[in-house]
This record gives C-alpha cells, structure tokens and sequence, in this order.
C-alpha cells in the first residue's frame, strides 16, 4: 500500500543565487563601489543611456560595466571606447544574468579602483526582474516607442526597480504615447523614480545626472552605514510607529514585511506599533546580541534618507516622532542583555493623520526590508 | 523564457530532500510565488517534465503556483510536497 506524505519545505527557490547576490553585495561594500542593475527590453537605449551617463561623469566618478548579451559584444565595444573596464558575459541563450555570471564578471574588473559598476541585463522585460545580482540599485530603461502600457504588461519588472529611465522623449510628437498614462500606469504598480529624457536630443538629460550624482552619493554614504550593522548571532528587531499616522508608520511597516521574509531561530521581529515599552520583556528573555529598532526619526535629512545611530546619538542629535524616550529604553536593554543596540532612523515627509506613505518614504521602506534581509542571510 | 533556471533551482532543492528523506517520488510541488510574476503553470510543468525525463522519482511530480496577495513579497517558496515514501 502506498504511503503519502506532505513534508512542509519553505525554501526559496533562488536560496542559492540569492547567497551568491548577497556575497556580491558584500564584495561591493568592502570595495565601497556602487553596483547598478540596469535593465529594459532591447532597443529601449540601455547602452546608449550608459554611455551618455559615463560621458559626462566620468571626470569626477571611475566606471566599470559588465554587459550582458546572448551572444556578441557590440555593446561592449562600443563601451570600450569611452576607456573604462568592460566585461562582456555572453549567456549562451539564458534571457538574464544572474547572481552567479556577475560574481565572475565582478572577480575580472579592478573593483578597488570603480565607483560604480553598471551591470547592462539582458534585453527582456521578464526574467531579470525576478535574479537577484547583488546591485545596490535597479534601473529600468523603458522607452517611447515601446508604448506606454509596459508597466502594468510587465509589472514585476517595474515594481523592481528604483528608478525608471522613460527614453527616446524626442519621439513623443510622432508616437501615440500618453505620458501622464504612463505614470498613472507606473505609479500603480511601482514607487521607482520616473527621468523621462531623450539621449539623442539631450532633453531630460541635465536632471537625470543631477539626481543621478546625488543619489550616488547618498548610497555610497550609506552602504557604510548599512554595512556597519553587526547582524550576527541572535538579532531582535523591533519596528516602531503609529499605522494611522502617515510616515511615522515606517518602522511598524518594515518590521510587518521582515516578518514576512525572514523565518529564523535566532531572530526576532517584533512589531511594536507605538508601544515599544510593551515589549521590553519580550526582548530581554529573548537574550539577543544585536538589538535593531527602526523607526521614524526627524534628523533633519531629506525626505526617505536612512541613518543609523546609536543610543547616544538619538538622544544628542534627534528625537524621534514618538513621545516616549527610545534612548531611555534602549540604553536599560543595552545595560541588562549586554546586546548592542542600533537605531535606524527614516526621515519621515509628513506624521500627520493619514494611512498614506509618502513615496520616499515607501522606497526607503523596501530599501531596508531588501538590505536587512540580506544582512541577516550573510 | 526563464523557467529552465526556476526548475534548475528548484531540482537541487527537490533532490537534496529525496536524498535526506529516503523519498520514493514526488507527487505534487507546492510553490508560492509573487502576484508579479510571469511563471507560468503550464510553461514550468513542461520544463520540468522535459528535465526530468526518465527519472522515476518525478515522473508522476506535478507543479502547482499559489501566487501571493502580497505584492511586496518577492519570494518563490517551495512551500511543501506531497511525496510517496
């Protein structure tokens, strides 16, 4: 007689290229160099976007690229002209890169020396959505010709990314393309950034390396700090915030999606809400060796920036949205577990009355439940 | 246009646990996946069949995707299997 049996696994299918993405994140980190994912269907002007961005940067910033293609290494020629280290990755028929490939394009490019390295996908709008490479941040070049309904036809691909390249704008007088369609149609699956410019016409273009440089230097700023988190051993975290009061929600919001993903003995999620001295108890018979609270905080940063701190400085530097002393509290945890305690802080937009996040907001939000996660897998 | 690596990945998961649990064969393969995602049901059998192919312990295996209500998620979990033992 047969005997079934239904055996519960919960694993994750990409459980092993994501600990390859996360030894590349790890690797890029040591290097302080900036890995950039850029992604879109072919023709959408991938390279083209590169080697404008390269161009004009390349004065105050040292590039890489790794390019992925099917086969040949056009775009890679092209790449070398600017004078800057290009790997090409031919995949052999694979319609994406993954965590893998990019680890050995990584190990051939003189890391030490790149401030950024752009990892040009394969054109596809599908499958590398869904490979994690270990890029800090994914962009999305999506273009005029294209049409304007992409983003709810491929939403994983968009929903993905950080920032959306829309490209080719000098086309728009001869294309039928609603741009204020467009955005509806990516606001409602994705909270990225939208640059809409023309690399041939040079429209948009002056805006995109302004942000561009910008939010460089903030990730750069803040790979050190994410990176300085210990997330070793037994981990509490403890998110912070009222639901009903808009930003502030921030940490109660990341902690609910940490929850989500990470399954672990030796961590520790707790969603506070705005009580946090409700679960000092539960913290401390937990004995952790690395306490994490997250949490809106006004340090007078732009909206969504992300700081992270010790007891002491919140109580010198900041305070948090909530009435209750968070320092008071953390440095009583700190003193009687022995744990060391860290704060992130979100600089929140509005803590009004309101079940709304605002966007920067609700970036930093996936920024940290991706950056946590893969601290707590390293 | 990705489900060779999906099955790729998810076979060496399959066949560590055959390989621990003494299984016969499976049977049916839970997988949980984003609301976002373009795998196909039809589209991931196929492949897996097609990689499989006359190894006794998935030749009667069937894939079956749950997709999540929760578009943050960006998981693909191998939830649980139903397997002969």
């Amino acid at each position: 007689m047969k005997k079934i049996q239904v055996i519960e696994v919960g694993a994750s299918i990409f459980e092993e290229n994501d600990k390859i993405a996360g030894e590349n994140r790890s690797l890029l980190r040591e290097m302080n160099t900036v890995a950039i994912n850029v992604m879109g269907s072919p023709g959408a002007g991938k390279t083209s976007v590169l080697e404008k961005t390269i161009a004009q940067l390349k004065s105050s910033l040292s590039f890489a690229v790794i390019e992925g293609d099917i086969k040949g290494a056009l775009d890679a020629e092209r790449l070398v002209r600017l004078e800057i280290p290009v790997i090409q990755i031919n995949t052999g028929g694979a319609c994406h890169l993954d965590a893998l490939m990019v680890k050995k394009g990584l190990a051939a490019l003189p890391l030490k020396e790149a401030d950024v390295v752009f990892v040009e996908n394969v054109g596809n709008l599908v499958c590398p959505a869904e490979f994690d490479i270990g890029a800090l941040l994914n962009v999305v070049i999506a273009s005029v010709p294209e049409g304007e309904d992409k983003p709810l036809k491929y939403p994983m691909m968009f929903k993905t990314a950080d920032i959306c390249i829309l490209n080719k704008m000098d086309f728009l007088p001869y294309a039928d393309f609603d741009i204020k369609r467009f955005k509806r149609y990516l606001g409602e699956v994705s909270c990225c950034k939208l640059f809409p410019l023309s690399v041939k016409s040079g429209e948009g273009f002056s805006a995109w390396i302004e942000e561009f440089s910008d939010l460089l230097c903030k990730q750069r700023a803040g790979l050190k700090d994410i990176a300085s988190l210990e997330l070793k051993g037994r981990v509490a975290i403890m998110g912070i915030g009222d639901r009903m009061k808009a930003d502030d929600a921030v940490g109660s919001l990341v902690a609910e999606l940490l929850s989500k993903t990470v399954k672990r003995k030796n961590i520790k999620i707790i969603d506070a809400g705005n009580a946090v001295e409700n679960y000092v108890g539960v913290i401390k018979r937990f004995k952790p060796d690395t306490v994490v609270v997250i949490d809106a905080v006004d340090f007078q940063g732009k909206a969504g920036d992300i700081k992270i701190m010790g007891c002491g400085e919140i109580e010198e530097t900041t305070i948090s949205t909530h009435g209750f002393s968070l320092a008071l509290i953390l440095e009583n945890l700190q003193k009687e577990t022995g744990a060391e305690c860290r704060i992130i802080g979100v600089q929140p937009v509005k803590v009004s009355l309101s079940e709304e996040i605002s966007p920067a907001v609700e970036r930093a939000i996936q920024k940290l439940v991706k950056e946590i996660t893969l601290g707590l897998c390293r | 246009m990705h489900e060779l690596s999906v099955v790729q990945n998810l076979l060496k998961i399959l066949e560590k646990l055959r390989k621990e649990r003494a299984i016969k064969s499976f049977l049916k393969i839970n997988l949980t996946v984003n609301p976002f995602s373009c795998l196909d049901e039809d589209n991931i059998n196929f492949t897996f069949s097609a990689l499989t192919k006359g190894q006794d312990a998935y030749k009667d295996a069937k894939i079956y995707i749950r997709r999540t209500d929760n578009p943050s998620s960006k998981e693909f979990i191998l939830d649980d299997v139903e397997i002969e033992v």
